[in-house]
């Protein structure tokens, strides 16, 4: 059955033993008894210095391969959204855009680490065009720009929250032509960007996905040292986050805008939205603009929450001990927010990863949409039957449990690093854990709202 | 613009469940941050 459903929380009758709103209870209960365990058996620092090991030397050939595919499944997602059908059911590029890049690569960084970083296109493309030049010209070629440290982390940031703008507020979302367009214009930004300020500079601070990935890569269990791919603890990667500006904004925008996505289909927007799309239609916008301006509001107050929140705790924090501003312990503590990014990311897209996700069994076979069957799989169909609702519902609530308890982990250790003492230092982690369990209360209500 | 507060029936219960840990939470905080400024004050008086 080809039934394409571009709705981000798809959710359908759960046969559960309680009612969903104990489970958030029972949440909060084990984040409470998590932070208890910390404070007793968790005395000094263990995750503060990256440990790990060699484990084996990737050969040379692997990541201009990796490259070349990253290429070819770019140009193959931009010729099918320019050249195929104008719909979003039967067209390559929105599934693959929403679904396996924006989704799937969250889990594949999270399992196996940067692998984008040798997948991303444009990136093989810089590094396939500075090689050629170095082969042919016979003078060296000029430094790059200094990347501006004030910029930090503030332009992946910004990419990110327009890219679900996209997804989220904008109208023709779904439009397989102009997706391919806005993909053409980013990679042009990012080659532009690269050639200004070099290829790793850029993509280690301004290239949205590349940045919010190797982000999520921190908490893998594998890391690359060179050519070789090393095994580390997993968390391991986290407390090394370098403090730039924006890093907090990164991470906030993450959580912010995937909690907007189940907002908006739960019924305080349905009963919020209409509202406000009548306000702005009441100032002289059009049909699309209202919905849009609307969406933007809420998308925009929802990470300004996210934000907002963050911030509370770490005040609370600040409380604690002599010498740290706010702004300060804003920064040593971003790197708790990856887990939790990560886990509002798999709650939220389980359910489209899983179903939506089987998509690409048919659409690689006919990703034009005209009718042809390339591989012979253009028959294949979704199987809603893989995971039950119910199933869905235990992933989201061991995703969100999971992600806050190692958020708890990574910013106890933390605190036993920034504070004189092991006292001080959980006194410290009170506020932290009342924005732990925020969030995960949060998201447990927003997932459980979501209208069926 | 009329305030979201026609559909309240519909998602207030829920979200007063599922706010009601953090609102704990916070108290259960605030006292037990109260109760370690005094225990500190008194030792510093010591």
């Amino acid at each position: 059955m080809k039934l394409f459903v571009l709705a981000h929380g798809l959710v359908g009758r759960t046969d559960l033993p309680i009612p969903k709103w104990l489970f958030g209870w029972a949440a909060a209960i084990v984040l409470v008894l998590s932070f208890a365990a910390l404070a007793i058996l968790w005395p000094k620092p263990e995750l503060q210095e990256e440990r790990g090991r060699r484990w084996f030397r990737m050969p040379r050939f692997v990541e201009p391969l990796l490259g070349l595919l990253g290429v070819i499944a770019f140009v193959a997602v931009v010729y099918s959204g320019l050249r195929g059908a104008q719909d979003a059911q039967d067209n390559l590029a929105p599934t693959i855009i929403y679904v396996h890049f924006w989704v799937g690569m969250v889990v594949v960084s999270v399992l196996f680490g940067d692998v984008f970083r040798a997948l991303n296109p444009w990136r093989a493309i810089a590094r396939f065009v500075a090689w050629i030049v170095g082969l042919f010209s016979k003078e060296e070629m000029p430094a790059p720009l200094d990347y501006p440290a004030k910029l930090g982390r503030w332009p992946a940031a910004i990419s990110i929250l327009a890219f679900t703008w996209v997804e989220l507020s904008y109208v023709n979302k779904d439009d397989p032509s102009q997706l391919a367009i806005m993909a053409l214009a980013y990679a042009a930004f990012q080659l532009i960007g690269m050639s200004f300020f070099g290829i790793e500079k850029w993509e280690d601070r301004a290239d949205g996905f590349q940045v919010l990935w190797s982000t999520y890569a921190r908490l893998a269990p594998f890391k690359r040292h060179g050519q070789d791919v090393w095994v580390r603890p997993p968390l391991n990667g986290a407390p090394s986050l370098d403090l730039v500006p924006g890093t907090v904004a990164l991470l906030v925008v993450a959580i912010g805008t995937t909690s907007f996505d189940g907002f908006s289909n739960g019924p305080l927007w349905a009963s919020l939205g209409p509202d406000l799309s009548k306000f702005f239609k009441n100032i002289g916008f059009g049909l699309s603009a209202q919905g849009e301006l609307a969406n933007t509001v809420g998308l925009l107050g929802m990470v300004l929450l996210v934000g907002l929140f963050y911030r509370l705790g770490v005040r609370g924090m600040r409380n604690v001990g002599t010498g740290h501003t706010t702004e300060e312990l804003s920064g040593l503590f971003a790197h708790s927010l990856i887990p939790i990014a990560f886990a509002y990311a798999l709650a939220h897209y389980f359910s489209l990863l899983a179903y939506q996700g089987q998509a690409v069994g048919y659409l690689i076979s006919d990703p034009l949409g005209h009718g042809s069957n390339l591989f012979g799989t253009a028959d294949a169909g979704i199987d809603y039957n893989i995971v039950t609702a119910t199933g869905v519902w235990y992933v989201q609530v061991a995703a969100l449990v999971s992600g806050h308890v190692a958020g708890l982990m990574l910013a106890h250790d933390r605190a036993l690093a920034v504070y004189r003492n092991p006292r001080e230092a959980v006194r410290s982690q009170y506020w932290m854990l009342i924005v732990m369990i925020g969030f995960t209360s949060l998201g447990l209500w927003l997932l459980s709202s979501l209208t069926t | 613009m009329m305030l979201p507060l026609a559909h309240a029936g519909h998602w207030l219960p829920d979200l007063l469940i599922y706010g009601s840990p953090v609102v704990i939470g916070i108290l259960a905080v605030r006292y037990a941050d109260r109760r370690e400024r005094k225990k500190d004050e008194e030792e510093k008086s010591d």
